[in-house]
């Protein structure tokens, strides 16, 4: 795979935590992927494998100790300040386990607020809000608060919030880990849907082997490497899902 | 066990222990002060010389004590607010509902003693120094006050533990009767308030209608003498709340549908405010009150400080007026900012008092024709009339005895020289400003007077005057500066503390908006214009209290004096203060709150 279609192309990274002269934990011990344009990539570990870690370098909550991250064209490894902000804003959607909206704000304004932030007009904004709203059915809740919805409701509110703007990339920190297995089918189908119908390249982070199994490819990272690598192909999503488990079983050993 | 856990788990946020502490200390200090001058009824009757002095003094006692019920019920919360994750997680960890209560009542009433021991001494060393310095920076001297007053301490001490001990039950009833998972999750509940129109309407109005009813009873307070105080608190504070209640949802919701609010983080801000300014409403009616009460105190203290002098101003021609004026004298007047001087020198014979016209002619004599303002005019001896000669001024010049002055007569300079009597000369000096001066003029004075003594009703120029007004109305001018001084502490740590209470809430706020990629200084500016928002609305409905107010001390102030003149500088520097206090918070809650940049993290690693 060529880097000029690539949308993330991580080359060598290190995390190394803590100082020079205290105690020293690498984190992350050279990673090199990438994530082709439209594709859904699932990134999979073990706690403590270094999975946050690699998503906060990506998303650039994090610097990295060593190597290049490079996201749409953009090294972000060398971005300062407002370049950070202004580039998780407009290059990167996000969703979180634990959905991270404000309660302060009703569902609308919620999802209006990366459009806000770029200063979009108001009337493109409402128009934007009520599109991905609609592709979410989520339309009737947009007057509602956080503390009205159900979790699966929330988690599809900060889904239209990460899309709303029409990030480069769209990324999932366990986004189903706060939800029953009925709404977390729902959110993954609707991430499938973002994927193939909005062309949004999707990387997802998980434990969790069904979430995996919506994944298009997964790499398998093990004490800050990653270990190998498994492409879903032509095979239907139980098919994966099994291939997946027989994976995590033999790479766990 | 327990209580080592507990200990432990003060330990770990002795910082805002601290602010708690410093803050409960400060206002049993100040509290201590106050009392110390309210019950010492010798003070108070040696400075009362003014009927409603008594009047003032137990207004600010009755108003002390409500705002420090309010402001301990403030602490209060703030400590339940830092408490009662860790008492709810000892609950989930399965420890006794009953041994909780008893260690939250331990805690609050431990805390309550040591600050209210600490603020009394505090309080006496305060009441040493710092009431001795505002005395000496205001040039005033109030017989009978004493730094040690036994009664002042039991007050202090009754009406501090008491109040800990209801604080106390009140937190163990609180803790003991919220569910774990709710004492857990505190932090994350939002209540979104309802808006019924109506309902708002009724209470704008009965809200802009009590507040009318206690401005208008402080603008009566001759008619209604000490019951417009009580009437005037419980109306203002009412009215206060209402409006504040009726109208700051019903604008903010409006401001959210506008196009404004769809801009950056101005939509963040309004949801902000929204769901704070409920919360917020009674804190702010506090603040408001608090603002007024302590503006309105400085105006008045400041008021005296500035009009004492110009009183004393309109009431003769000259300041002082030396005779035979010797070497340390004429050392001490030019150190003096002199508007007017002349010396003259007279004949006394008998009865009668010669002076010569030439030196008239020379030197015009300044007469002080305005009514209420000072208007100065200078005249020789031909434009004199009888009247200018025997005006009290002129005649003051010549002392003979008790209730006795020498009559004045005009001669010609050869007439004059011709005259026998024993001569005197004598200077007659106008200050540009006797409060400038009035070191100076203090000495000046005590050295004419060791000379020239003369009996006590008698004041000759304005300095004496002025020292005569001071005793009566200095004590209003200390207890101005010293109120307003209290109130303005107490104020400053209860916004502190409502605000900082809220601060964890808000760090995760912030937290999720810097994830979503908001620029850190749009976070700057939103978290400034927010508490900039909660300080101006109070300071705003503060200075519309006092501009009504102040006419409760019309008839303190008697003409040419004004409670209302030349505001305009004291409220300037008080909304300096207030500002500069707003910064500190803003300071504050910045550290607090705002997420560390990756690459500060970076930097520290390096």
């Amino acid at each position: 795979m060529t880097s000029s279609n690539a949308v993330v192309d991580v080359h060598g990274l290190e995390k190394t935590y803590g100082k020079v002269n205290e105690r020293q934990y690498q984190a992350l011990k050279g990673l090199n992927f990438q994530v082709a344009s439209v594709e859904f990539v699932g990134i999979m570990g073990a706690s403590g494998s270094g999975k946050t870690t690699l998503l906060n370098m990506l998303s650039t909550l994090d610097v990295p100790t060593k190597g290049d991250v490079i996201v749409n064209g953009h090294d972000v490894t060398k971005m300062r300040g407002n370049q950070l902000a202004d580039f998780r804003a407009q290059e990167v959607g996000f969703i979180f386990q634990d959905f991270n909206l404000l309660e302060s704000l009703t569902a609308e304004e919620n999802i209006g607020l990366p459009l806000a932030l770029k200063g979009t007009s108001s009337k493109i904004m409402d128009q934007a809000i009520h599109e991905v709203a609609e592709t979410l059915s989520i339309a009737d809740l947009l007057q509602k608060y956080p503390s009205e919805l159900s979790g699966g409701q929330k988690q599809r509110v900060a889904a239209a919030r990460a899309i709303v703007h029409h990030p480069s990339i769209l990324m999932g920190d366990e986004p189903t880990g706060a939800l029953d297995s009925t709404s977390a089918r729902e959110l993954l189908d609707l991430l499938t849907t973002i994927n193939q119908e909005q062309h949004m390249s999707v990387l997802l982070v998980t434990h969790d082997p069904f979430s995996a199994s919506f994944c298009q490819r997964i790499l398998f990272i093990k004490d800050g490497l990653i270990g190998s690598e498994i492409r879903r192909g032509d095979q239907d999503r139980s098919a994966f899902y099994q291939q997946i488990l027989n994976e995590l079983g033999t790479f766990n050993e | 066990m327990l209580g080592k856990l507990a200990l432990a788990g003060i330990k770990n946020r002795r910082r805002d222990y601290l602010v708690l502490l410093a803050g409960l200390t400060m206002s049993a200090a100040i509290f201590y002060m106050f009392a110390n001058l309210a019950t010492n009824k010798a003070f108070v009757k040696a400075n009362g010389v003014v009927g409603q002095s008594m009047l003032i003094f137990g207004f600010g006692a009755v108003l002390l004590i409500l705002i420090t019920i309010v402001y301990i019920m403030y602490a209060n919360s703030f400590l339940l607010s830092m408490r009662q994750h860790d008492y709810g997680l000892f609950m989930m960890l399965g420890a006794k509902k009953r041994r909780i209560g008893q260690l939250v009542f331990l805690e609050t009433l431990i805390l309550g003693a040591v600050a209210t021991a600490i603020g009394i001494v505090l309080g006496l060393l305060m009441s040493r120094f710092l009431v001795g310095f505002l005395l000496n920076a205001l040039g005033l001297h109030l017989a009978h006050l004493e730094s040690f007053y036994l009664p002042a301490i039991i007050a202090t001490a009754v009406l501090y533990v008491g109040l800990f001990i209801l604080a106390s039950l009140f937190n163990l009833v609180k803790l003991t009767r919220t569910t774990v998972l709710k004492l857990l999750h505190t932090d994350e509940q939002a209540n979104q308030p309802q808006v019924k129109p109506v309902r708002q309407m009724i209470a704008g109005i009965v809200g802009i209608l009590l507040l009318a009813a206690g401005y208008w009873a402080l603008a009566n307070i001759k008619m209604l003498q000490m019951a417009a105080i009580p009437f005037a608190i419980v109306t203002i504070t009412l009215g206060t709340y209402l409006l504040f209640r009726a109208t700051l949802l019903t604008i903010i919701r409006w401001l959210r549908q506008t196009k404004w609010a769809k801009k950056h983080l101005n939509g963040f801000l309004m949801g902000q405010l929204n769901f704070r300014v409920y919360n917020y409403t009674r804190m702010l009616t506090i603040v408001s009150l608090l603002f007024a009460m302590a503006l309105g105190a400085i105006t008045v203290g400041s008021g005296y400080h500035r009009q004492l002098p110009m009183m004393a101003d309109s009431l003769g021609s000259y300041t002082v007026a030396i005779h035979d004026k010797t070497a340390k004298e004429q050392q001490l007047i030019s150190k003096l900012d002199v508007a007017h001087q002349a010396t003259y020198t007279q004949k006394r014979q008998g009865k009668t008092v010669f002076y010569n016209a030439a030196e008239f002619k020379q030197q015009p004599y300044e007469f002080n024709e305005g009514e209420m303002t000072p208007k100065y005019e200078k005249k020789t001896a031909a434009q004199m009339k009888s009247t200018d000669l025997n005006s009290l001024d002129f005649l003051n010049l010549a002392v003979l005895g008790q209730n006795n002055l020498y009559a004045p007569k005009m001669l010609s300079a050869t007439k004059f020289a011709r005259q026998s009597g024993k001569t005197v000369s004598v200077t007659t000096i106008r200050v540009k400003n006797i409060g400038n001066d009035r070191v100076t003029l203090k000495k000046l004075n005590q050295l004419e007077m060791a000379r020239f003594p003369h009996a006590g009703e008698l004041t000759i120029g304005n300095y004496q005057s002025y020292e005569l007004m001071l005793a009566f109305f200095g004590g209003l001018e200390f207890m101005g500066y010293f109120l307003g001084i209290a109130f303005l502490a107490m104020l400053a740590s209860c916004l502190m503390f409502k605000i900082l209470s809220g601060a964890p809430g808000d760090k995760r706020r912030y937290r999720m908006l810097y994830k979503v990629g908001v620029r850190h200084n749009l976070m700057r500016n939103g978290i400034a214009k927010e508490i900039g928002i909660l300080f101006m609305i109070p300071g705003i409905m503060g200075v519309i209290d006092v501009l009504f107010g102040l006419q409760m001390f019309k008839p303190l102030m008697p003409k040419p004096m004004s409670p209302y003149l030349g505001i305009g500088s004291t409220f300037a520097i008080f909304i300096g203060l207030y500002a500069i206090y707003y910064l500190i918070t803003l300071a504050l809650y910045w550290q607090i709150v705002l997420p560390q940049a990756p690459a500060q993290a970076q930097a520290e690693h390096k």
